[in-house]
């Protein structure tokens, strides 16, 4: 009975050392001793309101809430803090274990898809509060920072709706999923994978139109020739990027609240981390004219239909074309109106079957003015359907008869004009 | 004979009340001639003093949700001059300091009299209140603090420090305006040497931490300022002003492990 007693007491100890190491322990160095007070603020030198005050809630129900904060601020060990002990590094891995391999969690595939895309020259790296003013003033490029905050696993404008839904999670998840350890450790990873698209594609493309939106930044942005690899400034199309796109079915069907339309990450950065944006020139670009087909035609897009030969033309349509917003009109008239065969290749199918079709239809109709003119027309009164084709012939050789000459329209008109023949007296008595 | 008494009790009153009516600090600057140390110190400060706007917002957002707003309304005599971030220059405790100011009057701080009271005080609307005390185990710092309700120094039940719509703050503010300066110099010596009048110090550094964060004599009456036990427990023996008390110099760094001890 006490061997039986040990063993149980044995196994007591097992089970709670493996339940209390997996709680989660967000804040193991104490910094919301401090972090955690209100109002925690100051003014520094170049007038900006800096805040040490962290909100314990907010934090606590973030996509970091389970990372401590000195895996993010990795040196900081003395007060008052260092700026150069606090840098922020996204690339590097953290104490959270992804769960479902066990390894250390970390953004360090996002760093590297993201270095390579066409806004790769941003940080990734090297991020702390004091020199966002900095980064603000030397740079537009977008970094890690500039598009992601912080942000809720639940939005705080859809609290109370996912209060409302999940009243019964309790109860339900944890009929099997007992103790709080667990729930603490794995709900929010589940809660965001189960609520899934927080981050929409509305929400997804806000991120794009924070600096494309911005219309007179975006004019000043050069880009880099690929061929001569000296700067140039960009198009009207990239200028105006996100105007056009508001006019597209895709962008028509979001704000509708219609998630079928396309978000700029889903035909520019489709596969991998959906970091990997590049310019549509270069030939690794999912918007690049060799992978439009495979991008256009992605599961739950215009899928099959894209893929076809026979509608490569859809291919070609203009996705970003300023035409529609009344600017730079002018330029697309001139374009088109100049015979440059390589447009006219990259025109839809349907365009250059109308195109084929309208030249013949001119050729007819400038060939029926012309017959009309100079060809005879009694052919046509007496024998409409074939007396071009071989009426004639057929009267002449199988008949034998001889064809009446026709008189063309000219003749007639000509002798309309022509003077009366006058005959002589006796003929006119 | 009864109603002259009357009358006269009235204006023994009326006359007490008026006395009594003009705050302490204000009798003070009134009173107060700075010696030559103090008008040259505040000279050489006025001298160094750059403005500092704040800026707007940034394009790049704070990482971290941010909360809690600046006082918009600012009733405070303190706030002619002063910015809402008032602590900008000790490292160490300007946003411990900064925290405070939401609750707490400057005069709490900066004015010096071993006889003065400390009250929860409305500075919008000029009157006592019951205030909030919010620390303790569950301390939400999302909860907004409402800015006006502030802990604030009494002499006798009446109010010491200025406010921005006394007459006189507003002569000191137009005097402040077309002073030049030496004037500005000799006008800034009075109204800061007045705060540490008692002491007769030049400079108007505040009140230690220690001195209400102590459990032993606190400057603070908590319980009347409507602390439970747990609070007075909480606000006495805090751990981040036991953490300031080891430092000996401006330029000391100290690991935070040993605020943990």
């Amino acid at each position: 009975m006490k061997r039986f007693k040990l063993f149980f007491l044995a196994l007591l100890l097992i089970v709670c050392n493996t339940t209390f190491a997996d709680k989660r322990q967000p804040d193991p160095d104490g910094c919301f001793s401090c972090h955690g007070l209100p109002d925690l603020k100051y003014v520094d030198k170049q007038g900006q309101i800096r805040s040490a005050s962290i909100l314990k809630s907010d934090y606590y129900g973030s996509l970091h809430g389970s990372v401590p904060c000195k895996d993010c601020h990795r040196k900081i060990t003395d007060y008052p803090h260092e700026e150069k002990d606090g840098l922020v590094d996204c690339g590097e891995s953290c104490h959270v274990k992804e769960p479902s391999n066990g390894k250390a969690f970390t953004h360090k595939d996002i760093a590297k898809e993201f270095e390579k895309s066409a806004h790769g020259k941003g940080l990734t790296k090297d991020f702390a509060a004091g020199n966002r003013i900095q980064e603000d003033k030397d740079s537009a490029l977008p970094s890690c920072r500039r598009c992601h905050d912080n942000a809720p696993y639940i939005a705080s404008a859809n609290m109370e709706a996912f209060k409302a839904e999940f009243s019964h999670n309790d109860a339900e998840c944890g009929t099997c999923h007992e103790g709080d350890a667990w729930r603490n450790q794995y709900s929010g990873h589940i809660l965001r994978r189960y609520i899934g698209n927080h981050l929409n594609k509305n929400l997804s493309n806000k991120i794009c139109v924070d600096c494309h939106g911005n219309i007179e930044k975006m004019a000043k942005v050069e880009q880099e020739d690929t061929q001569k690899k000296e700067k140039k400034p960009v198009s009207l199309e990239f200028i105006h990027s996100t105007e056009s796109y508001d006019k597209t079915l895709h962008g028509r069907l979001l704000k509708d609240g219609n998630l079928h339309g396309a978000s700029c990450v889903e035909c520019h950065a489709p596969t991998g981390l959906h970091h990997d944006i590049k310019r549509d020139e270069d030939s690794e670009s999912s918007v690049n004219a060799a992978h439009l087909s495979q991008t256009c035609g992605q599961s739950n897009c215009h899928k099959d239909y894209s893929k076809s030969v026979a509608n490569n033309g859809f291919l070609n349509s203009e996705m970003h074309g300023v035409a529609t917003l009344g600017l730079g009109v002018e330029t697309k008239v001139d374009d088109v109106l100049k015979p440059d065969f390589e447009t006219f290749k990259k025109l839809s199918i349907w365009y250059k079957l109308a195109a084929i079709l309208g030249l013949l239809s001119i050729l007819f109709f400038i060939g029926n003015i012309a017959w009309s003119i100079f060809g005879d027309a009694s052919k046509l009164n007496k024998n409409n359907n074939n007396s071009i084709l071989g009426a004639e012939k057929f009267q002449r050789i199988i008949i034998g008869s001889k064809p009446k000459k026709k008189e063309s329209l000219w003749t007639k008109t000509k002798k309309r004009f022509e003077k009366p023949v006058v005959k002589n007296d006796e003929e006119k008595l | 004979m009864r109603t002259f008494i009357l009358i006269f009790l009235f204006l023994v009153k009326s006359v007490l009340v008026f006395a009594t009516e003009i705050p302490l600090h204000q009798q003070q600057i009134e009173n107060t001639a700075p010696n030559q140390a103090a008008i040259d110190l505040s000279a050489k400060k006025l001298r160094e003093h750059k403005d500092i706007e704040i800026g707007e917002k940034l394009v790049i957002p704070p990482f971290h949700k941010q909360a809690g707003e600046l006082e918009t309304e600012p009733q405070s005599f303190c706030r002619t001059c002063h910015s809402p971030l008032p602590h900008t220059k000790a490292l160490r405790t300007r946003t411990f300091n900064n925290m405070h100011v939401k609750f707490i009057a400057c005069e709490t701080c900066h004015f010096e009299n071993e006889k003065l009271t400390y009250r929860w005080f409305d500075m919008k609307k000029t009157q006592f209140v019951s205030g909030e005390l919010r620390i303790g185990k569950n301390l939400d710092n999302e909860n907004v603090r409402p800015v006006n309700p502030k802990i604030a120094p009494f002499l006798n039940d009446e109010r010491i420090f200025l406010l921005k719509s006394d007459e006189f703050a507003k002569q000191i503010a137009a005097t402040w305006k077309t002073a030049n300066n030496s004037e500005k110099a000799i006008l800034h010596a009075k109204i800061h040497s007045a705060l540490n009048w008692q002491k007769g110090e030049e400079t108007h550094q505040g009140t230690p931490c220690q001195e209400c964060h102590n459990d032993k004599k606190s400057k603070l009456d908590l319980q009347k300022l409507g602390a439970n036990s747990e609070q007075i427990q909480a606000i006495q023996t805090h751990i981040i002003p036991r953490f300031l008390e080891h430092y000996k110099n401006d330029d000391q760094r100290i690991t935070i492990r040993e605020m943990l001890r």
